[in-house]
């Protein structure tokens, strides 16, 4: 049919074959269009056209009979001409498609056909479905229009759906609970779940629903978007959404009725698990029969009330996790301050608001859940880091490994290896060159944790490496800060001690990259000192150069290694250990000549004066000479 | 929705194509009068080809449901994808009916 002249604009951009309407000018030009039997589609082939009647920049307005709208999948053409023109996601124009496939059966069969009541049997749906087909033959009800004005802007899309009849029916179902299984009073439901609000208007006629145009996280009306998502949810994505419809949930009321009340607004929600208790007593044997994930309490009750109850619970560690949500009829400030600092987790009024419960109970739920995903996460990436741990220790020598080494080259060898956070980047080592060279190192990565101790993995590899200078302490630093300035990460580093034990030529042979000066104890003099050098940290600097240093090393004397949580970790007194007392001690136990007892000494003067456990991965390696 | 249907035995397969509408009511019927004539004791739906659903499609399949637990068959929905299994996880359907993919 061609288009009447009229005081409509042509639009702006027209698809291909469609044909619009524009009308008369008169009074009522909806009237107009249909009084002029066009009912706002028209077949083309095999295509239907929308029946477009405006169309600006940032808005459409589409009109069609009660028939049409009935009849032709008026939800889907323009849903998909929406896709088109906003550029939409896929997962946005289903959620509108449907929203508004929704709206416009609401519009026809309950607003203009004024079909107002539920199927509530397989024989009310036939005869349901002769009376709507009864009243689309007559004309008055047939003609009776439906127009949906969308507009939109950078980030909504508003979608309006308006119908000439009585409309009664959205009312209605605005106030069905959502997990209600009917048969009928689906459709608000699955609108809510599809946009970011919705509104009605014109006493219950018009249905106004506010879309996101990008997919975006949304709480409340049910992660619009996010459910609607174009990617398939797989079986085990649906599991981890939290089902609290699983969860048990115990009722605290004196008051018959009000549990009675409770369990239903329950149960039809959809929580299978309810259990009741008259009073906190009885609240209490249940709770020691099964843990409730949720406590639903009654404040004011006869035998043990519910301030009492909040009293006693806050005593019974395994509740601690549980949410109380407390309801009660009395309501002043000062109640809910009591409540709340006896451990109530949130506050209902008496009577009972069906929607504020279930909403507020859904909530606790759901952050009980999170919190336990939490806590479980939080274990077992603890469990790994201790595996991890385990495994970081295999790099360092083994008791009886050292106690080999003690043997053939005379020596008391001893060390302590202690992580501060389950894994750590402290390594040492001890390697025999020849038979009368024995190699110590003690290395530190910066940091701490996962980072660190995978460089300790790499350091541990590297340092095996033969073609390492292992007899000049000097030119192992320089090798071994080639390999560590392109293996760790800039503005990481590690400080480096690395000696040789010559016995034959009873000396030491050293070389330090910034590590913490070891002490070494002469035996002859009976005195401690600090190891002299310097040198920079490895990893820093490329091509950094350092110095061998030499010292006398006879029998009698030790060498005591040690990282920076020895000399960094806060004494109870506020000082900090530093060398000059470490060799005060060293000097005050070593001349009694029980090396076997010094690390164990050592440890237990160290742990008497810190406040507690370091912060840092503490290393010791004790060496004497027999 | 176009849909074709077949009898084995006592089972009725359905195979659904296109959308699944308030518009699908005689069809619906069609099913439900050839679940009597066969006395089917397990019906499945395949909905793999169903593209769209709406909320008298949902409860067209609870009346299903209704009549199955009064006539004693089975029912299974197989093969939901994209806008249909998501309204199936709207109405909480893996509580109501055996589910396939």
């Amino acid at each position: 049919m061609p288009p009447l002249p009229g005081s409509y604009a042509a639009p702006v951009s027209a698809p291909t074959g469609a044909v619009f309407f524009s009308s008369e000018g008169g009074e009522d030009p909806i009237r107009d269009m249909l009084d002029a039997g066009h009912e706002g589609a028209v077949f083309i082939e095999d295509c239907v056209s929308p029946g477009i009647i405006t169309e600006a920049e940032c808005s459409m307005t589409f009109v069609c009979s009660t028939n049409t709208a009935y009849r032709q999948p008026i939800a889907r053409l323009l849903a998909e001409r929406l896709q088109a023109q906003l550029g939409l996601a896929r997962s946005t124009a289903t959620a509108l498609q449907t929203a508004l496939h929704e709206a416009v059966i609401n519009a026809v069969i309950h607003g203009n056909l004024e079909i107002t009541h539920p199927i509530t049997s397989l024989e009310a749906f036939d005869t349901y479905y002769e009376w709507v087909h009864e009243k689309l033959v007559q004309e008055s009800y047939a003609r009776r229009w439906v127009e949906i004005h969308i507009s939109w802007d950078e980030h909504t899309v508003l979608v309006t759906v308006d119908q000439e009849g009585d409309g009664g029916a959205i009312l209605t179902w605005k106030n069905t609970a959502p997990a209600q299984m009917q048969v009928n009073g689906q459709g608000m439901n699955i609108i809510n779940s599809c946009c970011l609000a919705v509104e009605v208007a014109r006493e219950g006629r018009a249905l106004q629903m506010l879309f996101s145009r990008k997919p975006m996280l949304q709480v409340g009306a049910a992660a619009s978007a996010d459910f609607w998502d174009e990617e398939p949810q797989t079986a085990e994505t649906l599991q981890e959404r939290p089902d609290i419809y699983n969860s048990y949930i115990l009722v605290v009321d004196d008051d018959a009725t009000s549990r009675l009340l409770i369990g239903e607004i329950l149960k039809r929600d959809g929580f299978t698990r309810v259990a009741t208790a008259k009073n906190g007593k009885e609240a209490l044997i249940e709770i020691a029969r099964q843990l409730p994930d949720i406590i639903i309490l009654d404040l004011m009750m006869p035998v043990m009330d519910g301030f009492a109850f909040c009293r006693k619970a806050l005593q019974i560690p395994s509740l601690r996790h549980t949410p109380i949500l407390v309801q009660t009829a009395l309501n002043t400030p000062q109640q809910r301050v009591e409540a709340f600092g006896l451990g109530a987790t949130d506050i209902v009024t008496k009577p009972v608001n069906r929607d504020e419960l279930l909403a507020r109970i859904r909530v606790h739920l759901e952050h009980k859940h999170l919190l336990g995903q939490l806590v479980d996460y939080h274990e077992r990436l603890e469990r790994e880091l201790y595996v991890a741990r385990d495994m970081q220790k295999m790099l360092t020598p083994s008791e009886s490994a050292l106690g080999v080494l003690s043997q053939q080259y005379g020596l008391h060898l001893q060390a302590v290896f202690e992580t501060s956070s389950g894994i750590g980047g402290d390594l040492w080592g001890v390697q025999a060159l020849s038979a009368s060279e024995l190699a110590f190192y003690l290395c530190d990565m910066s940091g701490h944790g996962v980072t660190s101790a995978l460089n300790t993995f790499r350091l541990h590899t590297l340092i095996r490496q033969p073609e390492l200078p292992a007899r000049d302490p000097a030119a192992m630093l320089s090798a071994l800060n080639v390999h560590l300035k392109q293996l760790i990460p800039t503005g990481q580093f590690a400080t480096f001690f690395y000696a040789i034990l010559d016995i034959e030529n009873h000396e030491l042979r050293y070389a330090t990259a910034a590590a913490p000066p070891p002490l070494m104890w002469n035996a002859a003099a009976q005195r401690a000192t600090a190891l002299e050098g310097r040198g920079i940290p490895l990893g820093a600097v490329a091509g950094a150069a350092y110095d061998n240093y030499r010292i006398s090393f006879a029998p009698g004397d030790a060498l005591l290694l040690y990282s920076d949580a020895l000399v960094e970790t806060l004494c109870k007194d506020g000082s900090m250990i530093d060398e000059a007392s470490i060799g005060s001690f060293m000097e005050g136990q070593l001349h009694h000549k029980e090396p076997q007892r010094f690390m164990t000494r050592l440890l237990g003067w160290f742990e008497s004066r810190t406040a507690a456990p370091p912060e840092d991965d503490l290393t010791l390696v004790f060496c004497q000479r027999l | 929705m176009d849909c074709h249907i077949t009898h084995r035995d006592s089972h009725c397969q359905v195979g659904m194509i296109g959308q699944f509408t308030f518009a699908d009511n005689v069809r619906f019927r069609d099913i439900l009068d050839s679940i009597d004539q066969h006395s089917s004791k397990s019906v499945t739906l395949n909905l793999k080809k169903v593209d769209f659903v709406d909320s008298a499609a949902l409860g067209m399949l609870l009346l299903l449901r209704e009549k199955g637990q009064a006539e004693h068959f089975s029912i299974t929905l197989e093969g939901a994808e994209g806008q249909v299994r998501r309204m199936f996880d709207l109405s909480r359907f893996d509580s109501l009916f055996t589910l396939v993919y």
